[in-house]
């Protein structure tokens, strides 16, 4: 069940990548996804079909620079130092790692487009900014989403939840909730 | 001492990040790989461009007087291309007899193949993108992409049945220009800024020192090399130094470079063209 779930999600966040992509919107579902199965899972499963969905999207769209590969193992740090630390009950509170995740999203964008130059020009500054600006709000906005759509998918098929993956993991290993 | 999961876990990480490093460089690096990867996602770009043609109705729906008065300006403009298709028959028959009086060889003649932008990159939208034609439609690599009659790429990726097209914004893409009115011949590529916030201009190098490269001038292909044809716009001469209104700069006293603007809109593309070159018989059998 459990690798059902993750190549399901794979499909599902390749999908919705391809198909946000063709319109202009700079969606990173892929990674938002990552985040929540290396939570939920451990981050060595979720690594390779992760790692996999990735590469291939970025070869599907001729990508010379793997962007969301990058973006992957940027994330890897994040939903450790979450699960550690971070509170996953509560929705609201999704909107921190949103923020560090839209950050990352961001710089590394701004990042590989400063160093390779023509990359980052475009026909007009106006359409660059707003690329720019619409990848920090949609990242900002997909992770805190992803969790709370996922979660109501995966209590469905009777798969651990996001929400209840400290408590878990937490009194499993003797910490203090 | 070390538990036993943790040292499994350990082996097993070290097992797989190999496997996660090939797996990306190959996805980078390895044509056949790219090929199969596109085709995994054949099916998902097509969804996607069903989600569009959908999207596409509603709006004609909506807004229908605005279609209407598209189509009657389309059919206008058939109309016109129809003449002009009349008198470029005429004078090809022409070119054919005085070519046939003088003796020369044929002149190969081009497929002009309509292609659907299937896949785009939002992060780098002007540079590349990917076409649903490809191998099995006659396509081969370094083909003209054109949108509105304007050179707007080459395709640098070719696989059975898609391709992807480098656009004139990107420094890969690279092909032979001519200067309007000089006839002074060059080599051009998209012109890799310095400052990442300029817009993509087209660098075309090699020319001759001593030719008037005016501002505003038009820039054409070349049609040296044999998978572009001559005579197709590219863009007009800009000013590389727009205080001290410069349009060329001189390279070790030895070549002049200018700055050419794209005529092609690159932003909004949903359909291209491209120009494939008609094989010969000989080219084919061999």
């Amino acid at each position: 069940m459990k690798a059902a779930w993750l190549i399901g999600c794979c499909l599902a966040a390749l999908f919705a990548e391809i198909t946000a992509g063709y319109f202009g919107i700079p969606v990173p579902v892929t990674a938002a996804f990552f985040f929540y199965n290396c939570l939920v899972f451990s981050k060595l499963s979720a690594c390779l079909p992760f790692i996999l969905t990735a590469a291939v999207y970025d070869a599907t769209l001729g990508r010379t620079i793997p962007f969301t590969c990058l973006l992957l193992l940027l994330v890897l740090p994040l939903a450790a130092g979450w699960k550690k630390h971070g509170d996953c009950s509560k929705l609201h509170a999704q909107i921190l790692p949103g923020i560090v995740f839209a950050g990352e999203t961001f710089l590394l964008r701004l990042l590989l487009g400063l160093t390779s130059g023509g990359q980052f020009s475009s026909d007009s500054m106006l359409r660059e900014m707003i690329t720019l600006a619409l990848l920090f709000l949609c990242a900002l906005a997909i992770l805190p989403l992803s969790c709370l759509i996922l979660d109501g998918i995966a209590q469905r098929l009777d798969l651990p939840l996001y929400k209840n993956i400290q408590n878990k993991w937490r009194n499993g290993f003797g910490r203090q909730v | 001492m070390r538990k036993p999961s943790e040292t499994w876990k350990r082996i097993l990480i070290l097992c797989v990040s190999p496997i996660v490093i090939a797996v990306v460089v190959l996805a980078m690096k390895w044509q056949p790989a790219r090929a199969a990867a596109s085709g995994f996602t054949r099916p998902m770009t097509a969804a996607t461009g069903t989600i569009d043609n959908s999207i596409s109705a509603v709006k004609e729906t909506i807004f229908k007087s605005e279609e209407e008065q598209e189509a009657a300006q389309l059919k206008e403009t058939i109309a016109k291309l129809e003449t002009r298709i009349l008198e470029l028959k005429n004078a090809a028959r022409e070119n054919r007899q005085l070519r046939k009086q003088l003796l020369l060889p044929p002149t190969p003649g081009w497929n002009h193949i309509t292609a659907k932008v299937i896949a785009r990159d939002p992060l780098s939208w002007n540079i590349r993108f990917r076409i649903n034609r490809g191998q099995k439609d006659g396509l081969s690599e370094g083909n003209a992409v054109l949108h509105e009659g304007n050179l707007i790429g080459r395709i640098t990726e070719l696989n059975y049945s898609s391709a992807i097209v480098t656009t004139v914004g990107s420094p890969d893409c690279r092909f032979s220009i001519r200067v309007a009115e000089t006839d002074a011949v060059g080599v051009g590529g998209g012109f890799k800024s310095l400052k990442w916030y300029e817009s993509p201009f087209i660098e075309a190098t090699w020319l001759p020192r001593d030719k008037a490269y005016e501002y505003g001038r038009g820039v054409f292909t070349s049609g040296l090399g044999e998978e572009v044809p001559a005579g197709i716009q590219i863009g007009t001469i800009t000013y590389r130094d727009v205080d001290r209104k410069q349009t060329t700069k001189i390279v070790d006293a030895a070549y002049a470079e200018i700055l050419i603007r794209p005529s092609a809109d690159i932003q909004d593309l949903r359909y291209v063209s491209v120009l494939s070159r008609r094989r010969t018989r000989n080219e084919v059998s061999q």
